[in-house]
């Protein structure tokens, strides 16, 4: 039962100007800057980029993991329409981390203790729980029972037995599942997502990704799925995000990205795909690098790099525009083209 | 370092930063840091003690004068004089000397053979050498280092060199068990077996890739066994059986010094001192060598 | 025209455990990290080899080269057998064939400038006899031809991103003119910008130096674009080969089919129905008998638990294991 049932028409996550520094002694770097979108109930909202583009940084920022290092320079996280920034650190733990909010990382086997059993780690993580605050549980029993239950939710063969299990006679998959399992409850309301699967075979991959979908979809959680793999993306979730060095380049549905990117970026992305191109052609090879976060270029930050540069690029920061409905843009070009498909080579 | 191509051109060319810039960014690292740079002051004194003694001892540190034993510090003698009425800030100086000789001497005998072994050891892994080293190595640490110690310089006879090897060779085991573990990870590592697919014969391989790898700790053990063999020298002198007299040794003054304590505790103070000083010097500079040895710590 | 011919490779792992072991405990444990693989290379072109974990392609690429000891079988580097080269040819062979690594800074000797590092072979072939102008100008050619600075020669390797690294070691694979290059995942860790330049810059170096590639990877659609031929393990085992072009058309072996149908699409057209795969992958310690793939295979059959499905040519040099197509 949830405490604040959200009004239907009220997005469950609500990211406004986020904009966060990371201090290194005398350099900053602008690791988020104005980030701003939304998360409606049960979608699943897949953040795409490159090294530094910040996605695992808008995670982190959510549920307020971010190192010491790391100040909010503006913004505002609504969370069922609570900002989450100006919660303090005591109320995280007790009511959203792991209960309301969960995350889950790339290497499941830095997350796990390895000399403890399952049983005792996910047993750990069940009681600070506050799920079960209503009731006057001290038996193992109902927590090795609620244990068994997650596990089996997650696709682990044989629970009861798993239980007694160390970290290492588990594979890499069923580690991850076994971190699903701890994250995801039908308490959840988001899921954090950073990289998942990216350490996984392919095989593996798709079981955890199907995972994750289904159990979003029974437990009407939404996802924010970070990764840097476009086609696992493509093929999971509802709506994509493309960041690049701190700023959100473009923003809709997967198909309406994807199949035509309006960002210069974005299209140079896909064009550098293997996917994209036949054996023997040459893949787009964007010039130039991604600029430092404590010295990025004026106006817009791709303009060293982009094809379709002007000069209006250099002097200003183009705005979040509509292209067309649900399918936002930061880039002065956009507006003209509409639905026009962008292409580098 | 930025080098433009006529840089290059006209200095001399060459693969790696030149050995007077790279002497010139290993000590400007250890500066940075308080504790190497104090570490290396205190290093700078001693090395000038030692080298320089005969200039800087403002008297013979064997120059007895009996009128004037057992005084204080004063204007004439500095540190005072002990009980032959030799001074006393002299034969601190001279006993650097023998610090330093010591500290350097047993540390680099004791390394060399130690890392070498160990190397080997650790690159022949599982074969019969590497068994016999590591036999080796348990049989010298079984026994108390000072009772081997003591032992070599009783067969040998008391005298500097004598307890430069004893000490070298109760040390080695030590650098032979760390080098062989270190040469066992590295071993393991993509580069050697980058190496190793190029056709590179193991004693390059060994010498270019694998021992500049291990070092760091075997530096930071190195400063951390010159302070020890500075103390192990004193013990000995002190029981008699390290440098013979008269040669100042601080061993030797603390010898001296505490036989007349209630008389003078001058005499026992300031080698004391010296000793202390000596040890928070070399601890202090192999800190700070190691993080500046270490390529990744350049740039920070 | 064959470069590298590989016949009945095994690569056995076994336990060093002390001989009680054999009493008491669970034995001895072999590992059969490559069991019985037989393929061909051809000159010029580029051999893609797709696996998951355990399948053994990083095993075989290490026996080729020697880095790790053969049990049994033939590798044949032109007409020489590479398990049993003199001393001589090893060392020519050596110089023919360089690998090109996973972990890009792992491969690189810290505490070596990169000028050193790419210089290491030169120094070999030549028996220290190039003079230091000489070697400096090769190395600095060798830094243009990767599209690196030529002053990157006295930096190290820390001081670069992870792609740049990544390209000094392409210039180090390519110092001596090999004939024979094995790229195992070369684009790990990168990023999708920078993984493009390295595939483009791989092409190219193959195009301008007649270089033959043994591509092991296992990002398909990375195999797709750059490999004329491929061989897909499981297990130790080769389980389908051929052309590439035939391979992603017809899926012959259902483990092929399941691993090509999992791997996420951008494009609406390409995705397909995932199929999913029971359980885990076996351990490499106990294979499964019979066909190693029949406890995860949709298709299985009572012949798989009991026969093992020989590698059978479907004609056009597309070969495949599994009863299915085997039809004594």
């Amino acid at each position: 039962m949830k405490e604040n049932e959200p009004l239907l028409d009220e997005p469950l996550l609500e990211v406004s100007k986020l904009t966060l520094d990371y201090n290194l002694g005398k350099r900053k770097m602008r690791a988020l800057d104005r980030v701003s979108f939304q998360i409606e109930k049960g979608e699943i909202i897949g953040v795409a980029g490159e090294s530094g583009c910040g996605k695992s940084t808008l995670g982190l920022a959510i549920i307020k993991l971010l190192p010491k290092i790391a100040s909010i320079r503006r913004g505002e996280i609504l969370f069922e329409g609570q900002d989450l920034l100006k919660l303090s650190e005591e109320q995280m733990n007790k009511k959203i981390r792991g209960q309301k909010i969960s995350m889950i990382f790339q290497n499941p086997q830095d997350a796990l203790n390895p000399v403890f059993t399952i049983e005792k780690q996910m047993v750990d993580i069940l009681k600070t729980q506050r799920l079960y605050k209503n009731k006057r549980i001290k038996s193992a029993k109902f927590f090795r029972d609620q244990a068994i239950d997650r596990l089996k939710a997650t696709g682990i063969a044989d629970p009861a037995a798993r239980l007694s299990n160390y970290p290492f006679e588990f594979s890499g998959g069923m580690k991850q599942r076994v971190m699903i399992g701890m994250a995801l409850s039908s308490g959840t309301s988001l899921l954090l997502a950073d990289e998942a699967t990216t350490a996984l075979d392919v095989t593996i991959e798709a079981q955890i990704n199907k995972l994750i979908a289904d159990l979003a979809k029974e437990y009407k959680t939404s996802v924010l799925y970070v990764s840097h793999n476009l086609g696992v993306l493509a093929e999971l979730a509802d709506r994509i995000m493309i960041m690049y060095a701190g700023r959100v380049f473009e923003m809709g549905t997967t198909r309406d990205v994807f199949d035509f990117p309006s960002h210069p970026y974005s299209a140079a992305l896909l064009e550098s795909m293997p996917s994209r191109q036949e054996k023997g052609k040459r893949l787009l090879s964007i010039p130039g690098f991604v600029p430092p976060l404590d010295n990025l270029p004026s106006g817009c930050s791709f303009h060293p790099r982009c094809k379709f540069a002007e000069d209006i690029c250099k002097k200003e920061v183009p705005p979040m525009e509509e292209v067309t409905p649900g399918h936002f843009s930061a880039c002065f070009l956009d507006t003209k083209r509409g639905r026009k498909r962008l292409q580098w080579i | 370092m930025n080098m433009t191509s006529t840089d290059i051109i006209q200095k001399k060319r060459s693969l790696t930063p030149g050995w007077t810039q790279n002497l010139t960014i290993i000590f400007k690292s250890i500066a940075k840091k308080k504790g190497g740079l104090i570490g290396c002051i205190f290093i700078t004194i001693m090395l000038l003690c030692a080298i320089a003694a005969p200039w800087l001892a403002p008297f013979d540190p064997n120059e007895q004068n009996i009128v004037q034993r057992f005084a204080g510090p004063g204007l004439t003698h500095l540190l005072g004089t002990d009980y032959l009425g030799r001074d006393t800030l002299s034969r601190i100086i001279y006993g650097c000397r023998i610090a330093v000789l010591v500290a350097f001497g047993a540390v680099s005998l004791s390394s060399i053979f130690g890392v070498f072994l160990g190397v080997v050891a650790g690159y022949n892994e599982g074969k019969k050498f590497d068994y016999f080293i590591i036999w080796l190595f348990d049989i010298v640490r079984s026994f108390p280092q000072i009772i081997l110690a003591l032992a070599i310089v009783a067969v040998l006879g008391p005298s500097l060199i004598n307890v430069v090897v004893a000490l070298a060779f109760t040390a080695f085991p030590f650098y032979g068990r760390i080098a062989r573990a270190q040469t066992l990870s590295v071993k393991e590592t993509d580069y050697v077996k980058a190496a190793k697919a190029m056709g590179q014969k193991p004693i390059k391989i060994i010498l270019k890739h694998i021992t500049p790898n291990i070092m760091a700790p075997v530096i930071v053990c190195l400063g951390m066994d010159m302070a020890t063999m500075v103390i192990w020298e004193s013990g000995l002198s002190f029981l008699g059986l390290g440098v013979r007299p008269p040669t100042a040794s601080w061993g030797i003054m603390l010898r001296n010094g505490y036989k007349y304590i209630q008389v003078s505790p001058w005499t026992i103070v300031w080698p004391a001192l010296a000793i202390a000083f000596s040890m928070i010097a070399f601890s202090l500079f192999s800190d700070g060598l190691r993080v500046a040895l270490d390529p990744k710590e350049r740039n920070r | 025209m064959d470069l590298i011919k590989i016949n009945n490779l095994k690569t056995y792992f076994y336990q060093n455990k002390g001989f009680l072991s054999k009493f008491f405990g669970e034995g001895l444990k072999t590992v059969h990290a490559v069991d019985d693989v037989s393929l061909t290379i051809q000159k010029g072109r580029t051999f893609g080899l797709v696996g998951e974990s355990g399948c053994g392609k990083s095993t075989l690429g290490n026996t080729i080269f020697r880095l790790v000891k053969a049990t049994s079988g033939e590798i044949f580097f032109l007409d020489k057998d590479i398990l049993r080269m003199n001393s001589a040819d090893l060392m020519g062979f050596r110089q023919d064939a360089q690998l090109i690594f996973q972990d890009q800074y792992g491969c690189m000797n810290p505490r070596m400038t990169v000028g050193q590092i790419i210089a290491e072979p030169l120094l070999m072939k030549a028996h220290g006899d190039l003079d230091n102008n000489a070697l400096f100008d090769e190395v600095e050619r060798l830094l243009l031809a990767v599209n690196l600075d030529p002053d990157a020669a006295v930096k190290f390797p820390n001081e670069f991103s992870g792609g740049q690294a990544r390209r000094i070691g392409v210039a180090r694979a390519i110092a001596l003119n090999p004939t024979f290059i094995m790229a195992d995942e070369p684009t790990s860790g990168l990023d999708i910008s920078t993984a493009a330049t390295v595939l483009n810059l791989m092409q190219d170096l193959q195009d301008k130096m007649d270089i033959t590639y043994l591509w092991v990877s296992h990002n398909l659609n990375q195999v797709k674009y750059m490999s004329d031929d491929m061989a897909v393990m499981y297990l130790g085992k080769i389980v389908e080969m051929g052309k590439t072009k035939d391979i992603f058309s017809e899926m012959a072996h259902p483990y092929t089919k399941a691993l090509i149908s999992a791997v996420p699409q951008i494009s609406a057209e390409k995705q397909q129905e995932t199929i999913f795969l029971e359980g885990e992958i076996p351990s490499p310690i106990n294979p499964p008998s019979g066909c190693r793939f029949r406890t995860r295979c949709p298709m299985v059959m009572k012949k798989c638990k009991t026969h093992e499905p020989p590698l059978i040519d479907l004609g056009a040099g597309h070969y495949c294991a599994c009863h299915l197509h085997n039809n004594n």
